[in-house]
């Protein structure tokens, strides 16, 4: 291979290589382009209808009877009180779970990286709350945080801590929430760390060795810098899923005790399921797209530096 | 940018072919051979029997009609709801389906279910809680083969300890504070027994169980006319139920956070809840129980919630005879006896009841007696799904100890700004 | 200290973090596990700790829902191994390509359209799920298995994903490959997908894992029980009354059982990506 690789540079020159650099721009559009369309017919579609009916009066038994109504729906949803809880809610939540999980995902994404006996074992206990039903997960869950009879409770009282009311204090509910969906979760991002702890090459831990570092060291001097395009991508993409957050308020605390648990999505699917207001529910969407996209380009903005 | 253009206008293209091919094959459906008709019910106890049902119809009318009958589940929660509504957009309604009692309003107003006036076979003989439900802007949309209702499940052993007896006949019902000195005497903090239990499940429950106290108190959820909740579902009346019964949680007579079988592990001496319960009840051996009748406010009136699963006809069939022959043939007094007792359920036909023998003594006869003479409708507005949550959610937060009247304020600005928004 | 004994130590503390986190992590399904193998009437007897101590042990509740009346369990699962399987293999396919032809293969417009793909990313399924009901129904395919797969195959996740990893990979390869006359398409099969076996799982994986617990989109768009998934399917379990917690935690296994075993499969990959990456030299 080292040798073809010297010879190739000298070889390409001029006219071929155009030729070539011009057949590549063509076939990219070409392998791109299943996926793309898929993506327009399946996605951007229904986005464009979304935003078209974020504009009317849309029950959605009746679609016959939509009409038009300009921005009462924008200038409602600035004006309803829940839509400013459920957006403050969000961003809790989002700002607390991104820095945790991630940390988490990482710890267990590096120990299950080390050449130990038990690491295959591990990857298959912290991915397992991943690959069960977040719905029955999160009954399974109220049942934990029960408080007369809940097994946390119960640990705690062991412990000598006084029980805990969780889902049903307005101060707490969402934290239990937050360390629920951790435990959900962090093993998703475990499986993307782990696959970009895989791409390091063990050559840098052993020249760091040499060096004299320690663990902690190699850490910080090998493997974040290593591994930086994965830990940006996990960043961003937990961010977004934690915008998302709905199944877990939804079957666990109906977005409340008094409103503290209600999202921006919940809020989304209430006002358009429960209630048929495609309309409204297609404004919150178009709204909470614009906050995911700019929060993303701040968030990207802070990467960079 | 061009070639993107292309490609969209090309996609563009191959999407109206293809829904021009979808729209031929659904055309093509009605050439000659038997009406066929699609039912949806969801998944459930009546499952089998449905299945029975349609499969004699079928052999009845072998040439003529073919009825194909699908279960959806519920889900938690909504589920079979929000499948109707996605259907709803794009006119992919089956020619008969059920909905719940509270639906009724909403789907009529919507038009996606026709008035059924005329078409129903002994229409006197159903119960009349049934037909109030059924019923829209006077005029008869539903019917269905069972009711249910909410009453006073005891512990027979528990309350004789304590040296309770509960009431036994309808004119000896207990009234509020009756009901709020036994729970108080059959708590002991120390055993970890409550008073009473009952479910604070977040689907439609909250609302069904609570309107008697409401509603027999005096107070309403929304006028008369189905226009306005601010005064009803906030008026004084109102709140003055939910006080009383907030005194329940404030004092710790209820637990808030009950597990699924507290009052059949014993750890709670009454309970408040459904007619089905009865069946779950009978797996626990150890614990005798017995039923007893909501209670009511002083001065108000008996009452009891009522309603359930019934049938419409959807506006988008195209045999709305052959579809009236099926409702019919499922209403039938004996396929109502079948699927009332497949599910445990108050059967919805009075001649029905008849039959069923152990309706008549206790327990079962306390249910039959609230279905028959204080069943109250929960209120038809097609604004019921926001009034439904958002009052579930409001008594959520009256429990843990909210402002009564701040919470309930709340579920009536939000219910008639969706009323507003129907017009 | 010898450095020998310094690893050995090393090795171990990580041995014990691992078991004392993966029982903390497992626990929850533990308890859901001996659940689904008590009675229904002793589920919640006791709920808390004293719940781990399994009493009356009894298969009832799997034998229940493997051999209900009313319902197929292996047929049900069958159809969510289908359509998931078919998201996953064409989804792989179709995502990394694209993610190589905005990496690799640039032409006109392609930054514009990775961005409008992470953007895309952002888009809540519930706020399109009644607009993408209406595409679908167009296609005619309600009650028919392309509804369940197709509109999943192409993924703004996927494609991002692909994009970040194959960003990584050293441009050296490829043009020593390109010299030796590999079209486009070789230098992707020979050098970018053995190159990249780790993404791969991890993409198969995660769709996998994804789209096993879609419950809303199935429920809407295959009423017919011929081709209802698992996740469907177990949902007859809550009824309005008399829900079988037991029955629930027996279905939730079961349905987690194979998800896991497809975890195991795909798992030998990330060992594989180690000893064949030509990224190490």
């Amino acid at each position: 291979m080292e040798t073809s690789l010297v010879k190739g540079k000298s070889q390409i020159k001029g006219q071929s290589q155009m030729t070539y650099q011009r057949q590549r721009k063509w076939l990219g559009a070409i392998f791109s382009l299943p996926a793309l369309a898929l993506l327009f017919t399946f996605l951007v579609l229904p986005v464009i209808l979304a935003f078209i009916y974020s504009f009317m009066n849309y029950n959605m038994l009746n679609p016959d009877g939509k009409t038009f109504t300009g921005l009462e729906n924008y200038k409602r949803l600035f004006q309803d009180e829940v839509f400013f809880t459920a957006l403050k809610n969000t961003l809790y939540f989002t700002v607390l779970v991104v820095p945790l999980q991630c940390s988490v995902a990482l710890l267990l994404a590096i120990l299950v990286n080390k050449k130990v006996k038990v690491a295959s074992l591990g990857r298959v206990f912290f991915f397992s709350p991943v690959v069960t039903s977040m719905v029955v997960v999160a009954i399974l869950w109220t049942f934990l945080y029960n408080v007369d009879n809940g097994i946390i409770n119960n640990t705690l009282n062991f412990l000598g801590i006084n029980s805990q009311p969780f889902l049903l204090s307005p101060n707490q509910a969402m934290n239990s929430i937050i360390f629920m969906s951790i435990w959900q979760a962090a093993g998703f991002q475990m499986m993307i760390f782990l696959a970009g702890l895989k791409e390091v090459p063990d050559t840098l831990y052993e020249a760091a060795e040499i060096d004299g570092a320690n663990a902690f060291q190699k850490f910080l001097h090998v493997t974040l810098p290593s591994i930086q395009h994965v830990t940006g991508f996990v960043l961003i993409i937990t961010t977004i899923q934690a915008f998302r957050l709905f199944i877990q308020p939804y079957v666990m605390t109906n977005g409340g005790p008094s409103d503290s648990t209600k999202t921006l999505v919940f809020m989304l699917y209430e006002n358009g399921f429960q209630f048929r207001d495609v309309g409204y529910s297609s404004a919150i969407a178009v709204v909470f797209f614009l906050v995911v996209i700019l929060v993303s380009l701040i968030l990207k903005k802070v990467l960079k530096q | 940018m061009k070639k993107a253009l292309t490609l969209g206008m090309a996609f563009v293209l191959l999407i109206g072919i293809l829904s021009a091919c979808s729209n031929d094959k659904s055309a093509s459906g009605d050439g000659d051979g038997p009406v066929k008709l699609t039912l949806w019910h969801p998944e459930g106890d009546t499952t089998e029997a449905y299945k029975e049902i349609i499969k004699e119809f079928n052999k009845e009318n072998k040439g003529k009609i073919e009825a194909e009958i699908t279960f959806i589940p519920r889900g938690n929660k909504y589920a079979y709801e929000d499948k109707i509504s996605a259907a709803a957009t794009s006119n992919t309604l089956p020619d008969l389906l059920s909905l719940d009692g509270p639906n009724v309003a909403n789907y009529a107003d919507a038009g996606i279910i026709q008035p059924i006036d005329g078409l129903i076979k002994d229409q006197d003989d159903f119960v009349p809680s049934i037909i109030t439900q059924g019923t829209y802007d006077k005029k008869l949309y539903t019917v269905g083969a069972t009711e249910s209702t909410v009453a006073l499940f005891y512990n027979v052993k528990m309350l004789e300890d304590a040296g309770i007896k509960p009431p036994t006949t309808l004119e000896e019902a207990w009234t509020w504070d009756e009901f709020y000195q036994a729970a108080k005497k059959l708590t002991d903090k120390e055993k970890g027994v409550y008073g009473v239990n009952w479910t604070l499940d977040y689907g439609e429950w909250i609302i069904y169980f609570t309107g008697p106290t409401v509603w027999s108190n005096g107070g309403r959820f929304i006028s008369e006319d189905g226009e306005k909740t601010e005064g009803y579902v906030n008026g004084p009346k109102t709140i003055e139920a939910l006080e009383y019964l907030q005194k329940f949680t404030k004092e710790g007579l209820v637990n808030l956070q009950p597990t699924p079988t507290e009052f059949e592990d014993g750890k709670a001496a009454m309970m408040l809840m459904g007619s089905w319960e009865w069946t779950k009840l009978q797996d626990y051996k150890d614990t005798q129980w017995g039923i007893t009748y909501y209670p009511r406010s002083p001065e108000g009136e008996q009452v009891s919630p009522s309603g359930d699963w019934n049938w419409g006809m959807s506006t988008s069939t195209k045999h709305k005879e052959e579809t009236a022959t099926l409702l019919n043939y499922l209403m039938t007094k004996d396929h109502v006896v079948k699927l009332a007792e497949v599910s445990n359920k108050p059967a919805a036909r009075l001649s029905s009841f008849e039959e069923m023998k152990e309706w008549n003594e206790a327990p079962l006869n306390v249910l039959k007696n609230q279905v028959l003479k204080t069943a109250h409708p929960r209120p038809s507005t097609t604004s019921y799904p926001v009034l439904s949550t958002k009052y579930g959610q409001a008594v959520q937060n009256i429990f843990l100890g909210g402002d009564v009247k701040k919470e309930l304020d709340k579920v009536a600005k939000e219910t008639d700004t969706d009323i507003a928004r129907k017009k | 200290m010898t450095h020998r004994t310094k690893k050995r130590i090393g090795k171990i503390g990580v041995t014990i973090a691992i078991l004392v986190l993966g029982f903390l992590f497992i626990s929850p399904l533990l308890w859901m596990i001996i659940a689904s193998l008590k009675p229904e009437t002793l589920i919640f007897k006791d709920m808390g700790l004293a719940a781990f101590i399994p009493k009356e042990m009894t298969f009832s509740n799997y034998s229940k829902i493997l051999f209900a009346e009313n319902i197929n369990f292996f047929h049900y699962m069958w159809n969510s191994l289908f359509s998931v399987g078919m998201i996953v293999l064409f989804g792989t396919i179709v995502n990394s390509l694209c993610a190589y032809a905005l990496v690799r293969l640039k032409f006109p417009g392609s930054d514009f359209i990775l961005v409008v793909i992470i953007a895309l990313y952002v888009v809540p399924f519930e706020s399109v799920l009644i607009p993408l009901y209406i595409v679908v129904n167009k296609f005619g395919w309600i009650n028919e298995f392309p509804a369940l797969v197709v509109p999943f195959v192409a993924s703004a996740f996927n494609i991002f994903l692909f994009r970040q990893f194959f960003m990584g990979i050293p441009r050296e390869l490829e043009e020593a490959a390109q010299i030796d006359g590999a079209s486009p398409l070789q230098v992707f099969w020979k050098i970018i997908v053995p190159n990249s076996k780790p993404v791969f799982a991890t993409a198969a994986i995660l769709t996998f894992v994804t789209h096993w617990s879609d419950f809303m989109w199935p429920l809407i768009v295959a009423t017919d029980d011929s081709i209802r998934t698992v996740q469907v399917g177990i949902q007859y379990l809550f009824t309005d009354n008399n829900i079988q917690y037991g029955q629930i935690m027996a279905a939730l296994t079961l349905t987690t059982i194979p998800v896991i075993l497809i975890f195991l499969f795909f798992q030998r990959y990330y060992v594989q990506g180690i000893t064949s990456s030509g990224v190490k030299g």
